[in-house]
């Protein structure tokens, strides 16, 4: 049982089948959703993310081996071992893992630094799934799911963070819709993770899920998508290039300007601080967006209507 | 990860985006009324008040009831915005050609063919 196959690696055929299908399909409806250069940035993204990952696998091992023995060892945790039922708990709880790791990402500005890059296309399309991080371990990503190895056997974990990833790669698309609502209302689905890509203030720090919608809805992150309101994908502050090194790297180097820069007192809080954050309010957070575009909604209300009648 | 799995997926990420490319997902042009509503759209709070399309219409200068104007750049077959406080830093080698600098080194500067380049560059500049 400990060598469950990599699920991931098996499935990348799957992935570019569909994404072919999704070229063709968007082509064919005579939308603008892929572009060159942005898949050519959002693969290579892809691609070194793998070869990132595949390096600081070793590290993550023997953490978990760790993590594993502590538990029994030290605390006299439960060891599941393999039963049937132990397999849905841990994906339920690694998706909640994934929840709490993917909220922290965007509310914590060092995890955001790796996280970022998943969300810097301003297309949302398949090859955007695969736009993934080079720095996810310094961003120290991997902490969120280490309590699960005091529990459940490495290998399961493995397994179920690998559907995981899997099941969320075909959410990246306009080419789906709404699905029926029973679907909806339990699972992550293309409409939910739209809202999550989106930068429309409405949409900022919503549906962080992974697999099950079902979080978003309990600790009170969901967001419904409107039909009235397009959606403008990407970044609050887009890049506004393909360079793939900085489209890696912009916001530690972003990082590292402010640290240098801040007075002293305020330094540590240009790391743990959300996205947005700094010392003087020359910058604007989620939320202080957020609070500009309740204002004008309400001092304009008018207006607000206009925009939403001009976007259909 | 092995040098034929390395060789072979960047094979299949050049056949995608060859395939991309062949089949001319076209960049959209702009219109004034364009310009403006994605500057508000984008920009949490902008009310735009008036646009300045670049002649090739993939670039604008959208001017706010608050003095700021946002910088449009089109990248890919999308639009980037930056909203800038005056003065901007900008220059107006000719008639008619307006180089604005986003203060960012990789957003770096848009060039602009405007017909009333002069106004803009009062405007980047704190004018009203
Ligand atoms: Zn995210
Ligand atoms: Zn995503």
């Amino acid at each position: 049982m400990n060598d469950l196959p990599d699920i991931v690696t098996l499935a990348i055929p799957g992935f570019i089948l569909l994404m072919l299908i999704e070229i063709a399909v968007l082509k064919w409806r005579g939308s603008d959703g892929y572009e060159t250069a942005d898949t050519a940035t959002s693969l290579l993204l892809g691609l070194g993310s793998t070869i990132a990952g595949a390096l600081s696998a070793g590290l993550f091992y023997a953490m978990a081996a760790a993590v594993q023995s502590f538990g029994g060892e030290s605390l006299g945790s439960p060891q599941l071992g393999f039963a049937w039922w132990v397999w849905p708990l841990c994906f339920l709880l690694d998706d909640l893992a994934y929840y709490i790791f993917h909220r922290s990402a965007h509310r914590v500005r060092w995890f955001w630094a790796g996280h970022v890059v998943h969300h810097s296309s301003q297309h949302y399309n398949l090859s955007t799934a695969l736009r993934q991080t080079w720095t996810g371990f310094f961003a120290l990503s991997f902490i969120f799911r280490l309590p699960l190895f005091l529990v459940f056997p490495p290998a399961m974990i493995f397994f179920c963070a690998g559907l995981n990833l899997i099941y969320q790669f075909w959410i990246h698309t306009e080419a789906v819709g709404r699905l029926p609502r029973w679907f909806e209302a339990v699972m992550n689905t293309p409409s939910h993770h739209r809202v999550h890509h989106g930068t429309n203030a409405r949409y900022l720090d919503r549906n962080y899920a992974g697999v099950f919608i079902i979080w978003d809805r309990l600790f009170g992150t969901f967001e419904r998508e409107r039909d009235d309101e397009r959606i403008h994908y990407g970044l609050v502050h887009n890049l506004g290039s393909f360079n793939l090194l900085w489209a890696a790297f912009h916001e530690w180097a972003g990082i590292a300007r402010d640290l240098w820069a801040a007075p002293w007192r305020h330094k540590l809080h240009y790391l743990i601080r959300e996205p947005g954050w700094s010392h003087d309010d020359s910058r604007e957070t989620s939320a202080m967006i957020r609070a500009r575009w309740e204002a004008q909604r309400t001092a304009k209300p008018k207006k607000a209507i206009d925009q939403a009648a001009d976007s259909l | 990860m092995t040098i034929p799995t390395l060789l072979g997926s960047l094979a299949a990420i050049g056949i995608v985006v060859l395939i991309v490319r062949a089949l001319r997902f076209q960049a959209k042009t702009l219109s004034e009324e364009q310009a403006m509503r994605y500057s508000e759209e984008m920009i949490a709070g902008f009310d735009a008040i008036d646009a300045g399309l670049c002649r090739n219409r993939h670039a604008a200068l959208v001017l706010g009831d608050d003095g700021r104007v946002v910088l449009l750049k089109c990248t890919g077959n999308r639009y980037a915005a930056r909203a800038l406080t005056p003065p901007a830093r900008c220059r107006c080698p000719e008639q008619g050609r307006l180089i604005v600098d986003s203060d960012e080194r990789q957003f770096g500067h848009v060039e602009l063919q405007l017909d009333n380049a002069a106004l803009w560059q009062q405007r980047l500049g704190g004018a009203t």
